[in-house]
């Protein structure tokens, strides 16, 4: 199950959504990242409030999926997470945009499924990677800690 | 200037009942409470504004599969069939002030391009109806629909969709006491064409306490309408409305006119302010 945390695709994900230039959905002040997991797309201030033509809605989600994923590509060095077509990656974030009920912590597992970050291997999703991380970090704090005590 | 009424927009973001769905088949579901207060005497009311889409996609059309890298500039291309319904329901119909329902089925096909827009056209069979189902017409014919998004300012959008259907009124009350047909003739009213366009344009803006605009027409023409239905003003519907989004999540909206079905025109005020339910 994904969980929304300071993992590349989740960052991302608020990033681009947040940044003034970029999506500009929302102020970081009214949405703070540890809250923005769990609301909701038809929240955001792309999403109509006038209408509920399904037609208008889905050309409106493929724009701004494909902003989305411009905006990604121009800020993080990402490539595909796997085989296929940027065209189906813009599909699916456009699914997602086009539902108002989905939360931004469904768009960046998303992200996580299809897009690879930097720091992530062959084999593992961001998320995995993440996980990888944090018993290095424990290793880290008890050798400082060790190091500490050593010194006094 | 023939109706007020007031619509308090409670928008609570209820639940959804859309709950998890598989790749191919993405139901959505929206439902927004709403409170009508019509000062034409019908009294308070509370009404349920809906829309559910049910959409597969059968085939995308990419060029880059042979390729690591994203490109965003890529050319989308889409074929998809979907099933979608949307209006507002009161307990009573007399007082609903837009008493129209549409339910709609497409072929469509999609292209999406980096910077000329995305475009639709589809093949469409649809039911509208009144609330009560008295009145109610099948249509059919094909919808054309473009959007672009930052096209005057940064992450504005306009969209535009237009349709071209036949009507067949299989039960009209209005229609067939205009044209004078009563009893066996009720039922027998002959098809007629039509055309719609909608119209929508959404901008952020930064004015004083003003954070976002919204505008949104809906119009509606029968093609080579009797004298009798022109002269009921029936053969031509617009409504439009404009919402500006204020700070703190408030915002204000101001509707006038009609839809099909709707024998009067409308002018609906609207004061509301967006909680997120977490």
């Amino acid at each position: 199950m994904f969980t929304w945390k300071e993992n590349n695709a989740c960052v991302a994900t608020y990033k681009v959504l947040e940044g003034d230039s970029f999506l500009d959905q929302f102020e970081d002040a009214d949405i703070p990242f540890e809250e923005a997991g769990s609301v909701k797309l038809g929240t955001l201030r792309y999403f109509p409030k006038t209408t509920n033509n399904a037609d208008l809605i889905e050309v409106l989600s493929f724009e701004i999926a494909r902003k989305f994923i411009k905006h990604l590509t121009k800020v993080f060095t990402v490539t595909k997470e796997k085989p296929g077509t940027t065209a189906e990656i813009i599909v699916a974030v456009a699914a997602v945009f086009a539902d108002k009920e989905k939360t931004i912590a469904e768009l960046a597992e998303l992200v996580d499924e299809n897009i690879r970050f930097p720091d992530e291997s062959d084999t593992q999703s961001d998320t995995t990677v993440a996980k990888r991380r944090a018993p290095r970090r424990r290793a880290e704090r008890n050798a400082e800690r060790n190091t500490e005590g050593k010194q006094r | 200037m023939n109706t007020r009424t007031i619509l308090l927009a409670i928008a609570l973001m209820l639940p959804s009942a859309a709950g998890a769905q598989a790749p191919s088949l993405k139901p959505t579901f929206d439902f927004k409470p709403a409170v009508l207060d019509s000062k034409d005497g019908a009294g308070t009311t509370l009404g349920l504004e809906y829309a559910l889409k049910l959409q597969r996609p059968l085939t995308t059309f990419g060029s880059d599969a042979n390729s690591n890298s994203l490109d965003p500039s890529t050319l989308v291309r889409q074929l998809a069939v979907s099933l979608d319904s949307r209006g507002v329901v009161t307990p009573e119909a007399a007082r609903n002030p837009r008493n129209f329902l549409e339910f709609n089925g497409t072929l469509g096909a999609l292209v999406s391009t980096a910077t000329a827009g995305t475009f639709g056209v589809a093949a469409k069979v649809g039911y509208e109806a009144d609330q009560s189902f008295i009145s109610k017409q099948l249509v059919y014919g094909g919808t054309a629909t473009y959007g672009k998004i930052t096209l005057l300012g940064a992450n504005d959008f306009l969209g535009l969709t237009t349709s071209y259907v036949q009507v067949d009124p299989t039960a009209d009350t209005v229609r067939a006491f205009t044209l004078g047909a009563t009893g066996a003739g009720a039922a027998e009213l002959e098809q007629y064409g039509r055309w719609s366009v909608e119209g929508l344009y959404m901008a952020p803006i930064s004015i004083g306490p003003v954070r976002a605009l919204e505008l949104n027409v809906r119009y509606y023409t029968e093609l080579s309408a009797p004298d009798a239905i022109k002269r009921a003003k029936l053969d031509n519907h617009v409504l439009g409305t404009i919402r500006l989004g204020l700070t703190n999540d408030i915002f204000v909206a101001y509707s006038v006119g009609s839809l099909p079905f709707d024998r009067n025109d409308d002018h609906v005020y609207a004061l509301g302010w967006s909680y997120k339910l977490k």
